[in-house]
C-alpha cells in the first residue's frame, strides 16, 4: 500500500493542468451529492413521503434551525453553505472508508480551500449584512490597536480549521492504512469505525464553526 | 502548474458549484416544501382553531342549556314536589274526616249497641225483678192483700168520684159481698152501670177501666207498675253520666 501525506498523486494531465487524484474523488463525490440532492428534491417536491424525503426535510430543517440559533434569524444562504459544507466534508471523508480511495479532506490542498473559502466568506458576509464601514469598525473595537490581532485572530482560526480538518483525516486513514498493512483486513475494523465516527464529527465541527464565524461577522454592528 | 495549486483551485471552485448546485436542486425544493408544509399547518391549525373556538361555543351552549334544564328540572320537581304535598294533605284530610265520620258513626253504633243492650237489660232486669214482685206477693197473696188492693182501688175511685163511667172491674180472685159493695159505693153513679169480670193473671186485687182511667190495683198491676218504674229509673240513672261515673268508680 502506497500512503501519501503531503504530497498528492498526479493521475493524468489535461495539457497543463494535472488532474490529482483528490480532484477525481472530490469531484466524484460532488457528481454523487447533488445526484442525490437533485433526487431528494425531486421526491420532496413530488409530495412522496418516504425514507429519502424524510431524510431531505430532515437534513434541510435541521440546519436552518441550527443557523438560526447560532446567527439569531433565519439566514438560508449560510445555512445551505454550513449544510453544503457538512455534506461534502462527510461524503469525502466516507468515500476515504472505501478500500483504495484516498479521502479528498486528507490532501491539505482541500483542506486549505475549504478554510479560505470560509476565510472570504467572514467577510462577504460582514460587509452584506451591516456594511462596508458598519463591518469593518468592527475591527478597530474595542481599541484600534488589536485590529492585527483581529486580522491576526482571522488568519489563525482559518489555518486552525485547515490543518484541524486535515490532521484528524489524514491521521484517522494513515493508521488504518498501517493496521491493514500490518494485521490484515479484519484487525482495523474498530479503527475504521472510529474514523468514521471522528470524520462526521469533523465535517459538524467545520460546518459549526463556519457558521459560528460568518453569523458573527453578519452580528457586529449588533454588539 | 502545480499539482497542490490546482487541487487548491478546483476544491474550490468544486465547492461553490457544489454549494450552487445543491442550492437549486436539493435546498431550494425542500425550503419550499417545508415553506408549504408550514403553510398548511398553519391553515389546519387556523381551522383547527376556528373549529375549536365554534366548539368551544357550542359546548358553552350546552352548558347554559344543561344549565337551564336542570333549573327547570328543579322548577319542576318543586312544582311537583309541591303538588304532592297539596294532594298528599287534600288527601290526608280527607281520610280524617272520614274517620272522624266513621269513628263518629262507630261511637253512635257504640252508644246504640250500648243503649239497647242497657234497655234491654234493664228490662230483663226489670222484668225479672217484677216477677220476683209478682211471686212475693203471690206468696203472701191472702185475704188480707186482696183486701187491701180493693181498698187501694177504691180510695182511688173515691178521688175521681165524677164522669166514671162506664167502669169495668176486673178480678182473678173472687171478690165478696163487702169488697163488691165497697166497690160501688167508691165509683158512685157509675156504679149502676159498672160489669164485673174475672178474668186469670190478675192475682189478688182488682183492675178497674174507668172513663177517667185505669185503676190497677192487683198484684199483676203492681208488678207491672214496679217493672216500668224499674226500668225508667235504670234508663234516667243510665241517661246521667255522673251516676255512670259514680257506679263504676264504685
Amino acid at each position: 500500500m502506497e500512503l501519501h501525506i503531503f504530497d498528492d498523486p498526479v493521475l493524468m494531465r489535461l495539457g497543463p493542468v494535472p488532474i490529482t487524484e483528490t480532484m477525481v474523488t472530490s469531484a466524484i463525490v460532488t457528481v454523487v451529492l447533488i445526484g442525490l440532492g437533485a433526487v431528494m428534491g425531486s421526491r420532496v417536491r413530488s409530495g412522496r413521503s418516504d425514507l429519502l424525503s424524510t431524510l431531505a426535510l430532515m437534513t434541510v430543517e435541521s440546519f436552518d434551525r441550527l443557523v438560526e440559533d447560532i446567527v439569531g434569524r433565519r439566514q438560508t444562504v449560510v445555512a445551505t453553505i454550513a449544510a453544503t459544507f457538512f455534506l461534502f466534508i462527510a461524503g469525502c471523508n466516507l468515500a476515504g472508508q472505501l478500500p483504495g480511495v484516498h479521502p479528498a479532506t486528507g490532501s491539505l490542498a482541500t483542506t486549505s480551500a475549504l478554510a479560505v473559502l470560509v476565510f472570504f466568506s467572514v467577510p462577504i458576509a460582514g460587509i452584506w449584512s451591516n456594511g462596508l464601514w458598519g463591518y469593518l469598525k468592527h475591527y478597530f473595537r474595542p481599541n484600534p490597536l488589536l485590529m492585527p490581532l483581529h486580522v491576526i485572530s482571522e488568519l489563525s482560526r482559518t489555518l486552525a480549521m485547515s490543518v484541524r480538518l486535515f490532521g484528524n483525516i489524514m491521521s484517522g486513514h494513515l493508521v488504518v492504512g498501517l493496521l491493514v498493512a500490518l494485521a490484515g483486513f479484519l484487525v482495523p475494523t474498530p479503527m475504521m469505525a472510529l474514523d468514521l465516527l471522528i470524520g462526521l464529527l469533523q465535517a459538524y465541527i467545520f460546518a459549526i464553526l463556519s457558521t459560528v464565524y460568518i453569523g458573527a461577522a453578519m452580528s457586529v454592528g449588533e454588539e | 502548474m502545480s499539482p497542490i495549486l490546482t487541487t487548491f483551485l478546483f476544491e474550490a471552485a468544486n465547492f461553490l458549484v457544489l454549494a450552487a448546485a445543491l442550492g437549486w436542486f436539493f435546498f431550494r425544493p425542500v425550503r419550499n416544501a417545508i415553506a408549504e408544509y408550514r403553510s398548511k399547518i398553519e391553515t389546519d391549525q387556523r381551522a383547527a382553531e376556528t373549529k375549536l373556538e365554534e366548539a368551544r361555543k357550542r359546548h358553552d351552549q350546552v352548558d347554559q342549556a344543561y344549565a337551564r334544564l336542570h333549573e327547570d328540572i328543579a322548577r319542576e320537581r318543586e312544582k311537583q314536589l309541591e303538588a304532592a304535598r297539596e294532594q298528599a294533605g287534600k288527601i290526608l284530610d280527607e281520610a280524617r274526616q272520614v274517620a272522624d265520620r266513621e269513628l263518629k258513626l262507630s261511637h253512635h253504633q257504640a252508644a246504640q249497641i250500648t243503649n239497647s243492650q242497657r234497655d234491654r237489660l234493664a228490662e230483663v232486669a226489670a222484668t225479672a225483678a217484677a216477677a220476683s214482685v209478682g211471686r212475693l206477693l203471690e206468696e203472701l197473696s191472702g185475704e188480707r192483700l186482696h183486701d187491701a188492693l180493693v181498698e187501694s182501688a177504691c180510695r182511688q175511685l173515691r178521688q175521681w168520684q165524677d164522669g166514671l163511667a162506664p167502669v169495668s172491674v176486673e178480678h182473678s180472685l173472687p171478690l165478696s159481698e163487702t169488697q163488691v159493695e165497697a166497690l160501688k159505693e167508691a165509683a158512685g153513679k157509675a156504679a149502676e152501670t159498672a160489669e164485673f169480670h174475672t178474668v186469670d193473671g190478675l192475682g189478688a186485687g182488682v183492675r178497674v177501666l174507668t172513663a177517667q182511667g185505669l185503676v190497677d190495683a192487683s198484684t199483676a198491676g203492681i208488678s207491672t207498675f214496679a217493672r216500668r218504674s224499674l226500668v225508667k229509673e235504670m234508663q234516667d240513672r243510665a241517661n246521667n253520666p255522673a251516676v255512670l261515673q259514680d257506679v263504676s268508680d264504685a
